[in-house]
């Protein structure tokens, strides 16, 4: 099993951290969401032409790249997650106009002689867009025009862009409306979890390396703190918690490509979960590990912190993700007691 | 783990489902499904199985008796007849010494030894930790003296497993008490457990049963060609054959059989009116232990992938261990919940044998796993040292 990135995929991995690197990220913050585009980057995803298509686990190797650099910009919203959407639904798309486009989960929204209404709550990316998106419980995608919306910006806590937006009877354009995708609402959701996941892995990589540092550099008592057993053990445990979310989070992203519904609730809600568990833990613990100095706004590290949390808060609580998990569990043991006698009879 | 699976692997997987559908005894997979241990007849009988058909060291070279399958075919293997009930193969031989021989052993050593392992002919116990040398195993004190032709060995050895069905000890003893570190006196022998002067004693552990003992060794006369390579190299050998360890006891198929027992377990049993599965506390405890299996399933397949057959796994042996031990300790615990009152009775002297898939002794013996082999604790700080540089 290997998850080294092919040669197209590090090509835009690569292309990203350039732009991030020549930008001085992770140590300064700006807006760099033109030089993406203008190679590419951002709508990888969409179909062709505008993009090619890239899946996202294609895209998890630049997402790292996003999360390493904590970048502000907002490539998951507004051109990964958007972009597969409309991938994925194929013929079934609706027509898309210019401009940038986001991508909101539309559950809670009404749908009523055309025109949709209701509220969009923390959605990322949408403060940049221009063409909102929309994936309905019934598993179409429709577009507005965000023109059309009421719209409240604000950044998340780790510094990148969302909005709220409400959509009081905005009547749908002809040809805004695609067709059904049977579950497509679902894998839209999951796919975001394992998008947000990978960018959350990048922090994480980062925020490890940082606190490895750290630990060999800072003195006390008259020697490396590193040289103590207890920040030694909690060390080895943010370093084995990393890798295996490194694990699960390739894993998940390849499951959201294959057929099989069951396997990917099981990858994705098992991301979410250790994700919101022993991944919090972890972030908290390279607070710790820092002490007085891991605290501060001007430090970097928090904002690595605050990446994974962000990932951990949307796409569905751990919790949430725990309860599914638990279900599935529940339903595939019984139907395996139930096929067994049936492969003994066969037999 | 099918989404990795190439088409080789699949039509792989189901060789091996026919295999042990025709070739593992019935009575061997029951006693698995009936949340009973395996007993050393069984084991033996299965080795025995799997040796005759070729299969029971897959990852040994192939010219020594090994498959030449892949990491991921070895990992099938392993799963699908845990999965079907098959006891665990002891590792003593096929994993710790059996490796070693062929990396550091003479020629003689391996045309004598290697064949009695696969056969399971010979059985192998290991003598290396000793009451004063635990997790500071280099400082162990039984002693070897050359005279001539043979070593004459005397110490103690403790927490030897399967001693009392062992034919051979592969030990660790001091050959140079004066060597300027600990661990460049030490050399690694095989000695015969028939030798006069050798006594096997049992200790119960708390779970009831007679898994380790200890083992006395007064002038035992060993001949010196049952050195392993050098003088006063033993501890590298050591230290390749702990890593093979570490490996084989976060033994990540065995996890996928009991955590598949475990669900069934709990389907099976009711509390207030409903299945145990269903219940939302429950339920979570399980997810997480889900979530956990998965991270260590992947991580595993994903750093074997990259050890070459026969390679040192140096590091990320401990790595696994650590986590790998925590789960099967996880697994226990939640079986012990499951069963509730019913895993409270003593079972040892029952008839047929002690429930130990989901009563107190499975989880009681379970604590040993995050001490055998190296502590947690040690392991962790072998990460900090070897690869957070610390």
């Amino acid at each position: 099993m290997n998850f080294t990135a092919n040669d197209e995929q590090r090509m835009i991995a690569d292309s990203f951290a350039r732009v991030f690197a020549d930008a001085g990220y992770p140590s300064t913050s700006g807006n760099n969401w033109s030089a993406l585009t203008e190679l590419g980057l951002t709508e990888a995803t969409f179909p062709e032409p505008r993009g090619f298509g890239a899946s996202v686990s294609d895209m998890v190797h630049a997402l790292i790249e996003c999360g390493r650099a904590a970048a502000p910009e907002p490539v998951i919203g507004a051109g990964v997650l958007p972009g597969i959407a409309l991938t994925g639904a194929g013929s079934a798309a609706p027509e898309m106009p210019e401009g940038t486009v986001c991508l909101a989960d539309g559950e809670g929204l009404t749908l009523q002689d055309g025109a949709l209404s209701g509220t969009l709550r923390v959605v990322p990316g949408a403060d940049a867009a221009e063409v909102l998106l929309i994936c309905l419980a019934d598993d179409h995608l429709a577009v507005v025009s965000m023109a059309e919306v009421k719209r409240d910006k604000y950044r998340l806590v780790d510094g990148r862009g969302a909005a709220d937006l409400e959509l009081a009877s905005v009547k749908l354009a002809d040809g805004a409306m695609g067709g059904v995708v049977p579950g497509m609402a679902e894998w839209l959701r999951d796919v975001a979890a394992v998008a947000f996941a990978a960018d959350a892995l990048g922090a994480l990589l980062a925020l490890r390396e940082m606190t490895q540092d750290y630990l060999k550099q800072r003195k006390q008592f008259g020697r490396p703190i590193s040289s103590f057993q207890a920040l030694q053990h909690a060390m080895a445990d943010i370093y084995h918690d990393t890798e295996h979310f490194l694990s699960l989070t390739h894993f998940a992203a390849q499951t959201c490509e294959g057929t099989d519904v069951a396997l990917r609730k099981r990858a994705v809600s098992s991301l979410k979960r250790f994700l919101g568990g022993r991944i919090r833990r972890a972030a908290a613990s390279a607070i710790q590990l820092h002490g007085g100095i891991g605290m501060t706004e001007e430090y970097p590290l928090g904002r690595f912190v605050k990446r994974a949390v962000v990932a951990d808060m949307l796409n569905g609580s751990a919790d949430a993700h725990g309860a599914r998990l638990a279900k599935l569990i529940a339903e595939e043991t019984r139907a395996g007691l139930q096929e067994a006698p049936e492969q003994e009879k066969v037999a | 783990m099918e989404l990795f699976y190439t088409d080789a692997d699949l039509s792989f997987r189901d060789e091996v489902r026919r295999f042990l559908k025709s070739d593992l005894p019935k009575d061997i997979s029951a006693t698995f499904f009936e949340y009973r241990r395996h007993s050393w007849e069984q084991m033996i009988e299965w080795h025995r199985i799997l040796g005759r058909k070729g299969w029971v060291a897959p990852h040994w070279p192939v010219e020594h008796g090994g498959t030449g399958w892949t990491p991921m075919q070895q990992y099938i293997f392993d799963s699908e007849a845990m999965q079907a009930g098959a006891p665990r193969l002891r590792p003593f031989g096929l994993k710790m010494i059996g490796p070693v021989l062929i990396r550091f052993g003479s020629e003689e050593q391996k045309a004598r030894f290697l064949p009695r392992i696969l056969s399971g002919e010979d059985y192998w116990c290991q003598g290396f930790s000793e009451p004063g040398a635990g997790s500071d195993l280099a400082s162990l004190k039984t002693r070897a003296v050359r005279e001539g032709d043979t070593y004459v060995v005397n110490g103690q050895k403790t927490w030897t497993t399967t001693a009392q069905h062992a034919n051979w000890m592969f030990t660790l003893v001091r050959t140079d008490p004066a060597a300027d570190r600990p661990q460049s006196g030490i050399s690694m022998l095989l000695i015969p457990l028939d030798s006069p002067g050798v006594t096997v004693r049992p200790i119960r552990t708390i779970d009831g049963d007679h898994h380790v003992n200890e083992v006395f060794l007064e002038d035992v006369r060993v001949p010196a060609d049952l050195l392993v390579g050098e003088e006063n190299k033993g501890w590298t050998y050591a230290k390749y054959l702990l890593g093979n360890e570490r490996v084989s006891i976060a033994n990540v198929g065995q996890s996928k059989a009991e955590l598949a027992l475990l669900k069934r377990l709990a389907a099976e049993r009711f509390r207030d009116g409903a299945a145990l599965i269903d219940d939302p506390v429950f339920g979570a405890k399980l997810a997480d232990l889900e979530a956990d299996f998965l991270a260590q399933e992947v991580t595993n397949l994903r750093m074997l992938s990259s050890v070459v057959p026969g390679g040192d796994v140096g590091a990320l042996s401990s790595f696994l261990k650590l986590r790998g031990s925590e789960i099967q300790q996880r697994i226990q615990e939640l079986a012990m919940e499951a069963a509730g009152a019913e895993a409270a009775p003593w079972q040892v002297l029952r008839e047929g044998g002690a429930k130990d898939g989901y009563g107190t002794h499975g989880w009681l013996f379970s604590r040993a796993f995050t001490i055998f082999g190296g502590s947690s604790e040690v392991m962790k700080n072998i990460v900090a040292k070897q690869v957070l540089g610390f």
